[in-house]
């Protein structure tokens, strides 16, 4: 025999308690299990907290024409100096010997910011005098703007030293960003905009290189002058002068910075509540 | 290997030997009387009376009642296989009897009928008699048991052809590995179809197992056994197999047939050189070639900085090389003591004919930049002939120099020219260091009129050429060129020996020299800053300036003025303290501002707009605090002083001449460089900005989102309702 609806209406059933009862600790605790597990084993599987991000950005680098050369110029240790300070010159006294100094920095692919810098320098020597070691400190300043506004005032390293007498140090490397901290995400970073060297100080400290060095390496944002072994030519022709010639690139660095989780969090709400406002009201 | 079979199987074969009788007819004796054969060649002595013995040879079958071996007779039978060969010795006293297979031991073809060749791998077994016959009397009987195999390796067909590898997966390739040869059997490989039964017996307890014999079963990471502590992965042991080695997942897996062609190349090559080519005109870069075909060289610098003496020299390209070595003599060092008459070599001119090269001598009369200790040699007048002989000293006529100037027009040499630069130089054999010598050779193509100035660029300056300055000549109204200099300090860096070179464009710079000064120096502060301010005041000994690399120096409004910036430093009489000077103009700055003036060809032109000269006043003072008090005191301590100039090129953006507001700065909105999310980068994908994929695949991409986009609007509930609605008002 066949079978028909005869009529249907649905039912409603309310269970019903007060709120000190077990039934609501047993809701509670429910609806806890509910959230609780899937986030503990989402959150130990991988987590999903971004801590660390990155960017990347050409800094805008200037070279700030403070250049400190030593060269010893004997095996006994006679060395020749010069700086771009004119404190420390004063202090050279007779070791003090003005070299030939030419610097170009070129846009190459016409950016607006500097891609690599040809410096060259001669430092003349008498007959009696060999070059056996070269140290050469650059000042830079080194600016970036994507995220946070970060200046600082850095410096490239060169040193070389060889038991033959030279005729020419070539060095050809990159001024890479050494972080040792990530960098704000934003705001302005002024931090490291100090010059390397205390160009002002009348002091022999401030120009003793471990100090200097030293100094620079305490920061935790710095430069480091990336390069192969250095090319040290001997032969030197008689009368002609030591010559230090350098190519230094600015390249494109990757900078990590903190990742703002619930900065970003909070702008994706905001947005998305500012927009479901805004549609509800246009459709009204 | 098919003989060494044969004796294998010999020595395993029970041979049933047949009971010899020992004839006592002759005095004559077979040794060894029986012989086991798997050769075609067996060797017999036969001793005792041995004169007039003949042979007999018979293929004896043993009765089949007795076993026995038929009776030894000297009659002939019908023609066997076999020949004897006997060889009498010396004193006659023995014979030694060869008997040979006349049968080839070829292994017959399947279907040819040659006759001469074995039917069967074994292909003879049999006994054979050889009866020493004397006087038709049986003197002694040889009994050779022979079980020969065919020659197996040589009559397979040798083909050239590479394998045809077959379908592998009807067919494995590698069910047998160990089945190394052809139509034979291979000893312990036990999957090889050519051994029969009888020869698997002989080593079926010695089978190939393991890669040749074609039972492979690599252990697989899954299996339990297979995995170690400390590099298993981390489901070990939950979810590892328990299973025996013949259990693989290799099973069913086979080769494809792929077969890799071996196209490594030697490790060590020596590439083959062309030689030099006598060319039909001259391209830039290319070698000049003498004309007997040979490179045209020049000693040059290269590698770690010493010269090599047989550089070649291409066209077009100038270069300047010094070469430092030791003064030796001539006989050490030939081309230290080149004659000019050597120079004059014939190089080929590019057009088929020859230019022969002009040597011109030149005296010097000045060792300085050649020799790095001069005190320790002596340069000879060349009046001064013949050479002094002092025992102390080492005369010899030296090459310091060879400047090579190639005249060219278009693709060949017009004319070559070398000026030989010699000195004769007398060396202190006794002196202490030794002496190194600075030779100089240089190469310079010239066209056209040698002397006309060289321009600095065509229009605009190019990048390290010298900039350009120039005087009004009154009265002509001609402007005669010069350049702005900086010192080019040498030596010690006094100012006095200080040379001067040119400024070159964009090139910023700064050199400078050292005074010496003494307390004397500063009693008159006036004098010393006019001194040092006109000293300075020399490196700029020009008026005007060349806009253009090529400006006319007849057409004055291709020049502009220098402008000298006056010192507003106005110095006191009252701060020059003794001993001091203040505001002494010791750095002279020259400013030189440029600017992009359009393009030709698409390279960017540059020229200068402005030039600034100006001083920057500088406190000196003598240093005489510490331990040095006599400096302030003595005139005769001399201090010094640096004095230095430097060159800045300034480069004006000739498109926005307005400086940035604070606004303009701060505000980064549309700056990309400066703001990560910049209002231009907002469809980032769509823009420029993008390079992960190309243009226009990003747009084909962003067209095929924009179509699902509006289907799924279409298709989509506020669209499906307006229709419904749509649908139900019409109808």
């Amino acid at each position: 025999m066949a079978i028909y609806e005869v009529y249907s209406h649905p039912a409603l059933l309310r269970y019903k308690t007060s709120i000190c009862t077990k039934a609501t600790l047993f809701l509670l605790i429910v609806l806890g299990l509910t959230y609780i597990p899937p986030l503990l084993v989402t959150y130990k599987s991988q987590g999903f907290w971004i801590k660390l991000s990155t960017y990347e950005e050409q800094p805008v680098v200037k070279f700030q024409y403070q250049i400190l050369m030593i060269a010893t110029t004997s095996i006994n240790g006679d060395y020749v100096a010069w700086s771009t300070f004119q404190n420390l010159n004063n202090l050279l006294g007779d070791s003090l010997r003005i070299p030939s100094v030419s610097v170009m920095e070129v846009d190459k692919n016409q950016d607006g910011k500097y891609d690599e810098m040809t410096f060259k320098l001669q430092l003349p020597l008498q007959s009696t005098e060999q070059v056996y070691s070269v140290n050469l400190i650059l000042g830079f300043s080194y600016s970036l703007f994507r995220m946070s506004t970060f200046v600082m005032q850095s410096m490239a390293y060169i040193q070389h030293s060889s038991p033959l007498p030279g005729s020419l140090l070539y060095v050809n490397g990159d001024l890479k960003l050494q972080q040792r901290q990530p960098l704000n995400h934003r705001g302005l970073d002024t931090r490291y905009n100090v010059s390397v060297i205390n160009g002002s100080s009348p002091f022999a400290s401030a120009y003793d290189l471990t100090n200097i060095i030293g100094n620079y390496q305490e920061r935790n944002v710095s430069t480091v002058l990336s390069w192969p072994s250095p090319l040290w030519m001997t032969g030197r022709a008689a009368n002609s002068p030591f010559v230090i010639s350098a190519v230094i690139r600015y390249p494109v660095e990757i900078i990590t910075y903190p990742f703002q989780n619930f900065f970003n969090l909070f702008v994706c709400m905001l947005y998305a509540t500012c927009c479901y406002v805004l549609f509800k009201s246009l459709a009204k | 290997m098919n003989r060494e079979l044969s004796i294998f199987l010999l020595a395993f074969f029970s041979i049933s030997l047949p009971s010899l009788n020992i004839f006592a007819e002759g005095s004559a004796v077979f040794q060894p009387p029986f012989i086991v054969a798997s050769q075609p060649t067996v060797v017999s002595v036969l001793s005792g009376n041995v004169a007039g013995v003949t042979f007999t040879v018979t293929v004896a079958a043993p009765s089949l009642s007795t076993g026995q071996m038929p009776a030894p007779s000297c009659a002939q039978s019908s023609p066997v296989h076999w020949q004897v060969t006997s060889e009498l010795s010396g004193d006659q006293s023995f014979m030694k009897v060869t008997v040979h297979l006349t049968q080839s031991l070829q292994l017959c073809d399947a279907n040819s009928s040659q006759t001469n060749c074995c039917l069967q791998p074994l292909c003879v077994v049999e006994s054979v008699q050889v009866t020493a016959c004397l006087g038709g009397a049986v003197v002694a009987v040889l009994l050779v048991q022979a079980e020969i195999f065919a020659l197996s390796s040589s009559n397979m067909v040798i083909s050239g052809n590479a394998t045809v590898i077959p379908n592998q997966v009807y067919q494995p390739l590698g069910s047998c590995p160990c089945n190394l040869t052809a139509g034979a059997c291979d000893i312990r490989c036990c999957c090889d179809q050519e051994c029969n039964s009888n020869l698997k017996l002989l080593f079926s307890s010695y089978c190939y197992a393991g890669v040749f014999g074609g039972n492979v079963t690599p252990v697989f990471d899954q299996l339990c056994s297979a995995q170690n502590a400390s590099t298993a992965p981390d489901w070990f042991p939950f979810l590892c197999v328990q299973s025996s080695l013949d259990n693989s997942p290799f099973l069913g897996l086979f080769y494809q047939g792929a077969v890799v062609n071996i196209t490594q190349t030697p490790s060590f090559r020596v590439s083959l050189l062309p030689g030099p080519v006598t060319p039909n005109g001259y391209k830039q870069g290319d070698p000049v070639v003498t004309a007997g075909g040979q490179y045209f060289t020049i000693p040059q610098q290269s590698v770690s900085g010493p010269c090599l003496m047989n550089a070649p020299v291409a066209y077009l390209q100038n270069f300047n090389a010094t070469c430092v070595s030791l003064f030796v003599s001539c006989d050490a060092n030939p081309s230290l003591c080149i004659q000019s008459s050597s120079l004059n070599l014939i190089l080929a001119n590019g057009q088929g004919g020859t230019v022969t090269i002009t040597p011109m001598e030149r005296l010097v009369t000045d060792l300085t930049g050649f020799v790095s200790n001069p005190s320790s040699v002596t340069l000879l007048n060349p009046a001064q002939q013949p050479l002094p002989s002092v025992a102390s000293l080492s005369c010899k006529n030296v090459s310091l120099s060879m400047d090579y100037t190639f005249f060219w027009n278009g693709t060949y040499l017009e004319n070559v020219t070398v000026i030989h630069t010699l000195a004769t130089v007398c060396v202190n054999l006794t002196a202490p260091s030794p002496i190194w010598l600075t030779r100089m050779f240089s190469a310079a193509f010239l066209k056209g009129n040698p002397v006309a100035l060289p321009k600095s660029g065509n229009p605009g300056y190019q990048i390290g050429k010298p900039v350009i300055a120039g005087n009004l000549q009154s009265g002509t109204g001609k402007i005669n060129r010069t350049t702005l200099n900086l010192w080019e300090p040498v030596g010690n860096g006094l100012c006095s020996n200080a040379k001067t070179t040119a400024v070159l464009f964009r090139k910023d710079s700064i050199t400078g020299c050292l005074l010496q000064l003494s307390q004397q120096n500063f009693t008159n502060c006036t004098y010393l800053r006019d001194s040092v301010q006109n000293t300075l005041s020399a490196l700029v000994p020009a008026t005007l300036i060349a806009k253009m690399g090529n400006s006319d120096s007849t057409n004055l409004t291709q020049w502009l003025n220098i402008t000298s910036l006056p010192s507003n430093v106005t110095v006191a009489p009252a701060d020059d303290l003794p001993g001091s000077c203040s505001a002494v103009p010791s750095h002279l700055n020259i400013h030189i501002f440029i600017a992009d003036t359009g393009a030709v060809e698409g390279a960017i032109q540059q020229e200068i707009i402005n030039v600034e000269t100006g001083f920057t006043p500088v406190l000196w003072q003598l240093q005489c605090g510490g331990a040095s008090i006599a400096t302030c005191v003595n005139d005769t301590i001399l201090q010094t002083f640096p004095v230095s100039s430097s060159v800045t090129f300034i480069k004006i953006d000739t498109i926005s001449l307005f400086p940035k507001t604070r606004f303009q700065i701060n505000y980064t909105a549309y700056d990309c460089e400066r703001n990560n999310v910049c209002w231009p980068q907002l469809a980032y994908p769509l823009t420029r900005f993008y390079t992960g994929e190309s243009y226009s695949m990003s747009l084909a991409k962003g067209m095929i989102l924009t179509f699902f986009f509006i289907a799924a609007a279409v298709l989509g509930s506020p669209w499906c309702k307006i229709r419904q609605a749509w649908n139900n008002s019409t109808f």
